[in-house]
């Protein structure tokens, strides 16, 4: 089967010019996401994973700015659309599922209004029609009495059921590309697992091409295809998740690996990467990791380091890590 | 028998009637308020159905009587009349027209131009939302009379140009308290969402952020209403709010300070109606605060 390439990420960088230096949150990314395939994006808190996500809706909160880079969606720059042309890409072919569900419904509105106000910013339909499809889109998503439900504010939802609100929002105009924001950290893990399978089946149904963005290996390992790990603003390693979880190339990735936890391991087991993660405002030249890092040597930080192939068979698998130099 | 006495209790506890004055007891300062300021509304509506007298027509043989409970009172003047003879009762019925109209129009006109900043400055943050908000900063911190007095010697006064000079005075406490409403609201995921559906700018303010930042505009509003009053009776009683033969409470008690050692009534009652209007917007504001955003107390 032929793959098409839906999003193809050149060289984005993104960068916050704050009162303490320009905060260089997402540097020189580039990657691909080909249709109906899973893409997880991994890394710790403040890596810029969600940076990553406003920059493709083109919504990054002041004072962001896009310095450099392409984002090109079924072909053309996002880039370069007129903001009329981009509020019709948003909702419509790209939608995006937020990190905290509590927070993520308008609490004046009821849900089915919600619902009907994401179709409405697309088209124009009735009252009744909005009504249909707002049940219709709960019951997609499981949602039990969806013509209750409809009918009811947020605060009468529990966490799970914000959360696949939020999903059925989300795929209201069916949308090709889905950009899912760490949604399930507010979620125990029973619920967790349920949403997981919530989004593949609708992977399933739809063909929907999804980026997912987590900081849970556990996660990747059941959703994804392929996994970007990504470390202050870089990108460190990507390729397939069987590759990166059994081959894990650069340190860091390594270490974060090490660092997860899993039933039944010793408690002396879990190792923790040494330091913290560098000020975002000053970046040194060279890798961001090597001050971390046990392997480093002096090239680690006389240049900047390109993304290198790690040598297996799989040449998508690469590393920005100098160890894998040929 | 205590188990019996028990449930009696209970069940007294629960019954209807004691349930309806405990809500009663709780929400006083909105019943108060709102009845005060709905019997104002409905005689500045129906004033000549209320009035016993034309309140313009001067008889000057009946000028100055008391009040009809005090020694030399005629039954047919209940409050007594000015020094033009004309019914003070009346008077101060027919006054509460302007100080109704003068108060909601000011309020209308002073929210509309600050709610309308306010949204547009928080939306737009930038050198834009800076600009406006550093304006507010100045609107605030001139003297409101002051400004009032300085604009109608400019612009000259009558009603229509009183309640442009009340308005342009407010307006920056709506943008205030707007701004910082959305400010916050803005940064809530769920703005971010209503952008990630493809709503336009123009929509996610009026429909999304809009409605979250109503409660407490609302409380300011009714607040305002009080102070509105207070300002229109002030200018008035200054001389250069609303001109005279027109009955308003300001005015009345400015005219009747003139007599006041030997007719105490023109400015007492005049006064006491503006206390008891301004008191009624008071307790029904606080009430609405209290009520809708209890995080704002004591502000």
């Amino acid at each position: 089967m032929a793959t098409e390439t839906l999003l193809e990420i050149k060289n984005l960088s993104t960068y916050f010019d704050t009162k303490d230096g320009v905060l260089k949150a997402v540097n020189d990314v580039s990657f691909n996401i080909d249709r109906g395939e899973i893409l997880g994006i991994i890394g710790e808190s403040s890596a810029g994973k969600t940076v990553i996500a406003s920059s493709i809706m083109r919504l990054i909160p002041y004072p962001g700015k896009i310095i450099n880079g392409e984002i090109m969606f079924k072909n053309e720059n996002i880039l370069k659309k007129s903001s009329s042309e981009m509020s019709k890409i948003r909702g419509n072919e790209i939608a995006m599922i937020f990190q905290d569900p509590m927070s993520c419904l308008n609490p004046v509105f009821t849900i089915g209004d919600q619902i009907t106000s994401g179709i409405q910013a697309h088209k124009k339909i009735t009252k009744k029609e909005g009504y249909l499809a707002a049940v219709k889109a709960l019951e997609e998503v499981q949602i039990s009495a969806p013509e209750n439900r409809v009918n009811g504010y947020q605060h009468e939802l529990s966490g799970g059921m914000k959360q696949r609100v939020m999903i059925a929002l989300a795929l209201i105009n069916q949308p090709e590309l889905i950009i899912a924001d760490n949604p399930t950290t507010a979620l125990d893990s029973t619920i967790q697992l349920q949403f997981l399978n919530l989004i593949l089946n609708l992977r399933k149904e739809h063909n929907t091409t999804i980026l997912y963005i987590t900081h849970d290996f556990g996660v990747i390992a059941k959703l994804c295809d392929r996994v970007a790990v990504l470390y202050a603003g870089e990108i460190v390693e990507i390729g397939t998740v069987f590759d990166v979880l059994t081959k894990p190339k650069h340190p860091y990735t390594i270490g974060l690996i090490n660092s997860s936890l899993s039933p039944g391991m010793e408690r002396k087991g879990i190792k923790a990467i040494r330091g913290k993660t560098p000020d975002m405002t000053k970046l040194k030249t060279g890798c961001k990791f090597a001050e971390r890092c046990d392997q480093k040597f002096d090239d680690c930080v006389k240049q900047n380091i390109n993304m290198l192939e790690t040598g297996h068979s799989d040449k998508s698998h690469k590393a920005r890590c100098l160890l894998h130099r040929s | 028998m205590t188990a019996n006495t028990t449930v009696t209790f209970d069940s007294f506890s629960s019954s209807t009637v004691f349930r309806t004055l405990k809500k009663i007891s709780r929400n006083l300062k909105g019943i108060i308020g709102g009845s005060i300021l709905v019997i104002i509304l409905l005689l500045a509506l129906f004033a000549p159905f209320f009035s016993p007298h034309d309140p313009y027509e001067q008889n000057l043989e009946k000028r100055l009587i008391p009040p009809s409970w005090v020694e030399g009172g005629s039954k047919n003047h209940f409050l007594g009349t000015d020094q033009l003879g004309r019914d003070l009762l009346s008077r101060i019925i027919y006054g509460s027209r302007i100080s109704v109209i003068v108060g909601l129009s000011a309020v209308f006109i002073a929210g509309f131009i600050g709610v309308t900043l306010g949204l547009l400055a928080g939306y737009y943050q930038g050198a834009f939302g800076a600009v406006i908000m550093r304006i507010v900063d100045i609107f605030l911190s001139i003297p409101y009379i002051l400004f009032a007095i300085a604009v109608i010697a400019a612009i000259g006064s009558g009603l229509n140009k009183l309640i442009l000079v009340l308005a342009l005075t407010r307006w920056a406490h709506y943008a205030r308290i707007t701004n910082g409403k959305v400010l916050q609201i803005k940064t809530e995921e769920y703005i971010e969402g209503a952008h990630s559906r493809g709503n336009s700018s123009w929509r996610v303010m009026t429909r999304h952020i809009l409605p979250n930042a109503i409660p407490p505009i609302l409380v300011l509003a009714s607040l305002e209403l009080a102070f509105m009053i207070i300002m229109e009776a002030t200018l008035s009683f200054l001389g250069i709010g609303v001109s005279p033969p027109t009955a308003t409470w300001g005015l009345m008690s400015s005219e009747g300070r003139d007599y006041l050692t030997i007719a105490w009534w023109i400015t007492t009652f005049s006064g006491l109606a503006i206390v008891i209007t301004v008191l009624g917007a008071n307790l029904f504001g606080d009430w609405l605060r209290d009520n809708l955003d209890p995080r704002l107390k004591g502000v």
